[in-house]
């Protein structure tokens, strides 16, 4: 992955110092790489994300992984056990939220700003299916859903520190953990002056399950009759080979 | 050394489920039983989801139970025509109970309904037997009183077939009966169902205690792949590398519990499964019972 990194990066300055790139835009970003591979050994990753500014001006990334539906359960004691009562389904939030800048993000726009390019946890838009989005249950069903996403790593609490080289040069480290989900992320980036977006970038990112994981993950849900008829009889040949073996021994 | 589990979706350490395999085979070679309501149990508080917990654990048992079969096939303990009545049941049932799985699973309520039954049958079944190896310890040396089974409102069903190994002339139904409700225990609880299987067929309908293994392994084998293709059908539940790294522990830990098993006696050997059994009966009812950390819980949902 370093190794990657640092050859790229090389290839990202000479880029810049032919000045090819920044003459026609304010701001220019790239990955350490375009696709996060989920392989039998994943275990989450990093990717360096590192670009280049023209002029002063402060930076913020956002990074939303792809779309997804969630049902959030709330348990109640009933004859004694706890059982689930109510539940409430959200549309449509990143499975995957990361925000980072090099300074508090309230130092560097105005609260409505904020507010429209999703930039913080409290900001997302996660909407309910039912359309009474602001009931007090409501709003509590939210808060359990960003704080059982922030205990799994997937959204980001804190804003994550993002590093100046010098006037032109910034980079950041993104982490995924190991149950993200696959798909497009999204990485937006954005370059702002007094108070002021000046400018934005955005870049794809693609998370995909690759080799041995990927076939057994396709293979399961597109012939799924087969693959249950496949895994029974692994089975039955496993049984028959260890039978084999203890009759030897 | 971590792997990915393609259909659990998440990262587990490779050695902790060797271990857990290991350490569940150990104890079916030690007890002669198949250890899915010691196993499906382990995965979930490892955080594998219940239902790839019990659909995997199916496909295990598929495995585990195809060797087991053949030893007792060679000795002729298979009762074939009692095997594939319960079979009939065992498929209904099963196909019945993984339908009320999907179900269950759609309106949130599969964990409890799982966790549930754990504790009522591991229960009941941990208690009866812990009473019985007592009373076996004290009453041991005394004489061996085998009592033949009576005559009750079970021969007066219709259907009456002749089990010439099980030395049996009973109603059809019975056996159809046990496969039926066995077969949803498997499909819920991704158990083979022995631990039920194995006194109904001594108690209930009187089979000798030899060809009573044997004869549920058969049954076991055909209504735990039943199971797996189901739940790999309706629920995409069914994780091959999970099931084969259980499987590889369990081999090798259930030749070494066999070992150990032959040098004990077999009150104490069935006292000790049946304080197994209601330690996990007790944690899974501790878990219902204590309020959780966070009420709230979590599903992808609205595919």
């Amino acid at each position: 992955m370093l190794k990657r990194t640092s050859k790229s990066l090389v290839l990202f300055l000479v880029l810049l110092l032919g000045g090819s790139s920044l003459q026609a835009k304010d701001l220019v970003i790239d990955l350490s790489a375009p696709i996060v591979q989920i392989t039998t050994a994943f275990s989450g990753t990093e990717l360096l994300l590192f670009g280049a500014k023209r002029g002063d001006g402060d930076v913020i990334v956002v990074v939303r992984g792809p779309l997804e539906n969630q049902t959030v359960h709330l348990k109640e004691r009933k004859f004694g056990i706890w059982v689930n009562t109510e539940n409430l389904t959200f549309n449509d939030l990143p499975s995957y939220y990361w925000v980072a800048s090099n300074r508090p993000v309230f130092d560097i726009l105005p609260a409505d700003t904020l507010t429209r390019l999703q930039i913080g946890l409290d900001e997302i838009t996660i909407q309910p299916t039912d359309n009474n989005a602001n009931s007090a249950e409501a709003i509590a069903f939210r808060a359990a859903l960003i704080r059982d996403k922030v205990r799994k790593k997937l959204y980001s609490e804190d804003v994550s520190p993002l590093l100046f080289l010098n006037d032109m040069l910034f980079r950041t480290q993104i982490n995924f953990p190991a149950n993200v989900s696959v798909g497009e992320f999204a990485i937006e980036t954005y370059l702002v002056r007094d108070q002021e977006v000046i400018t934005s970038e955005t870049t794809l990112l693609h998370v995909r399950k690759f080799g041995l994981e990927a076939e057994i993950y396709d293979f399961a849900h597109n012939q799924s009759l087969l693959y249950g008829i496949f895994a029974v009889i692994i089975a039955c040949i496993a049984g028959w080979l260890a039978n084999a073996a203890f009759r030897r021994s | 050394m971590q792997i990915y589990l393609p259909i659990a979706e998440i990262s587990v350490n490779i050695f902790l489920i060797l271990g857990m395999g290991g350490g569940v085979g150990f104890l079916s070679g030690l007890f002669g039983v198949g250890g899915g309501f010691l196993m499906t149990p382990l995965l979930i508080f490892i955080g594998i989801p219940p239902a790839v917990a019990v659909a995997t654990e199916a496909n295990q048992i598929v495995a585990s139970s195809v060797s087991g079969v053949l030893a007792h096939w060679r000795r002729g303990n298979v009762d074939l025509k009692m095997g594939l009545l319960l079979l009939i049941g065992g498929v209904i049932g099963s196909s019945f109970g993984v339908w009320l799985f999907t179900i269950l699973k759609g309106l949130g309520q599969i964990d409890l309904v799982i966790k549930l039954s754990y504790v009522v049958f591991l229960g009941i079944i941990g208690s009866l037997m812990l009473i019985e190896s007592i009373n076996a310890i004290r009453a041991s040396k005394a004489k061996a009183r085998k009592r033949s089974h009576s005559h009750n409102w079970m021969h007066g069903l219709p259907f009456k077939m002749r089990f010439r190994k099980s030395r049996l002339y009973i109603s059809a139904i019975l056996p159809i009966i046990i496969g039926v409700f066995v077969g949803i225990l498997s499909a819920i609880m991704g158990v083979g169902g022995g631990f039920v299987m194995v006194p109904a067929m001594i108690y209930l309908l009187g089979m000798p205690t030899a060809v009573v293994v044997g004869t549920s392994l058969f049954q076991i084998i055909f209504v735990t792949a039943n199971v797996t293709v189901l739940q790999a059908v309706s629920n995409y539940a069914v994780d091959i590398v999970l099931a084969l790294l259980l499987l590889i522990g369990g081999v090798i830990g259930a030749q070494i519990g066999a070992r150990f098993g032959g040098r004990m006696q077999g009150e104490q050997l069935r006292g000790m499964l049946a304080l197994i059994v209601i330690a996990v009966c007790l944690k899974l009812t501790f878990d219902l019972v204590v309020a959780p950390a966070d009420p709230y819980s979590f599903g992808v949902g609205g595919h």
